[in-house]
């Protein structure tokens, strides 16, 4: 990673649009890792996981002009982006009959593998205080967040009503901003 | 609704997650282009939700970096060859004759009609070799997976092997394992697919009976390999096999109390 040369979010986006290869550069040091795990979230076949960023920039590179500055930070966007496609290819007929030879890969609730990659916060501590969040607020938020379950489905997945599943999400993320707070001051 | 009310309703969760209704949708957009509580609620959502994916960070390969640069430069060439030149000098007009008018529209024709086809052949050839190295991979995954079963099939289909079925004890009925014990060389190989998924933290660990002790016989591998069969320490002479849940890596002796499965020779 080139340390030595920071972007500020706008100089970023405007230098991806002019397919400044240094731009491109620095978004993959500083991004690649936290893509590339929400991905791992989805899919855990590291090969697929791996095609699946490789399109996901793809797709990041040429839909920029789409990336509307006022409406969310860059990253959330990326994040969306690629999150849309990992989900999309395990919703995909292909993925599923290979899943099925496979077998089911039950959701795993270790967190981050590794921190070794330069990530927007220092996640070591943040990953050890998600672990220790609620078994239930857990489940909710990986299926909200990564893998972009909608309530019903929410709902029918966890077995539990449907006016439960937005008062679970709301106390997970209060949980969590709690969680946050404390990482910062450790 | 006032602010307060939507906030603590848990729709501005949804709608950052992007799991809101339409109309919930409108109220919260109305209500942060109003408030700046709102927007100060949806901020603190939206940074809680990015940690919360930092947090899951991992490493990709190293050489996708190089791969995807790689591709974006062939995008790049293709996307050149196909941006007309932009006329900058004023342009001499010369007269001609109308043949000559003719042959110089239908070749300027052509050549437009070859450039869009190159874009377009190109895309797809970028296309299809993506998808060719899909399916490589696929088939390739294939591969290993049937060489490992073959393998497999080697093992229990040796004449000398010895199929000994682990039953669940009472307190883990639903539980079951198979041990294959080779009877000329002693080799022990386990298929621990019908025994339930051992908790993080925790693993299991195979056991050899021999007068009456348990003899350690390796730790049981934890994955998604299930399918596959394990290979763990050999043992001339064997009375029983059992499994126990012990902390991850193993123990010098068996739990008895989180003995799953057992099983006579």
């Amino acid at each position: 990673m080139n340390s030595q040369l920071k972007y500020t979010e706008e100089e970023l986006v405007s230098g991806l649009k002019a397919k400044d290869k240094n731009a491109f550069s620095y978004l993959y040091d500083n991004y690649s890792s936290v893509l590339f795990g929400t991905v791992s979230r989805i899919v855990a076949d590291k090969e697929i996981a791996n095609d699946i960023l490789q399109e996901a920039f793809v797709r990041i590179w040429q839909n920029l002009d789409k990336y509307d500055s006022t409406k969310g930070r860059l990253f959330t966007w990326m994040l969306n982006v690629t999150r849309n496609h990992a989900i999309d290819v395990v919703r995909s007929k292909g993925y599923r009959q290979q899943k099925m030879i496979l077998g089911d890969d039950k959701i795993v609730y270790s967190s981050a593998e590794d921190n070794s990659g330069p990530g927007k916060i220092d996640n070591a501590n943040l990953a050890k205080e998600i672990r220790s969040l609620d078994e239930n607020q857990q489940r909710v938020l990986h299926l909200a967040y990564f893998m972009g379950y909608t309530q019903e489905e929410i709902s029918k997945e966890l077995n539990i009503p449907l006016g439960t599943v937005k008062s679970r999400v709301r106390s997970a993320i209060l949980e969590l901003r709690k969680k946050i707070n404390i990482t910062e001051w450790m | 609704m006032d602010v307060k009310e939507v906030i603590s309703s848990g729709i501005a969760e949804l709608y950052v997650l992007g799991m809101a209704s339409e109309a919930e949708k409108q109220l919260v957009e109305k209500l942060a282009a109003e408030h700046p509580e709102m927007q100060k609620e949806l901020e603190e959502i939206r940074a809680s939700l990015d940690a919360y994916g930092s947090s899951f960070s991992q490493t990709p390969d190293p050489a996708l970096k190089a791969k995807i640069e790689e591709q974006f430069q062939a995008y790049q060439i293709a996307a050149e060859q196909t941006v007309p030149v932009e006329k900058k000098e004023e342009a001499v007009v010369y007269r001609m004759s109308s043949l000559a008018k003719y042959t110089v529209a239908a070749s300027i024709m052509l050549l437009a009609g070859s450039l869009t086809l190159n874009y377009i052949f190109y895309n797809k050839y970028n296309k299809t070799s993506n998808e060719l190295a899909s399916a490589k991979a696929q088939v390739e995954e294939q591969l290993a997976i049937n060489d490992e079963m073959k393998q497999d099939m080697q093992i229990i289909s040796s004449k000398y092997s010895q199929a000994v079925s682990l039953g669940g004890t009472e307190r883990f009925p639903e539980a079951a394992a198979k041990v294959y014990w080779l009877k000329n060389t002693g080799e022990v190989y386990i298929d621990p697919s019908s025994l339930p998924q051992a908790p993080s933290g925790k693993q299991y660990q195979l056991w050899a009976l021999i007068d009456g002790k348990p003899f350690d016989a390796g730790v049981i591998e934890k994955g998604d390999k299930k399918l596959h069969i394990q290979k763990m320490k050999s043992f001339g002479r064997v009375n029983a096999f059992a499994i126990t849940l012990e902390k991850e890596g193993g123990s010098p002796t068996p739990d008895l109390e989180q003995m799953y499965v057992i099983g006579n020779l």
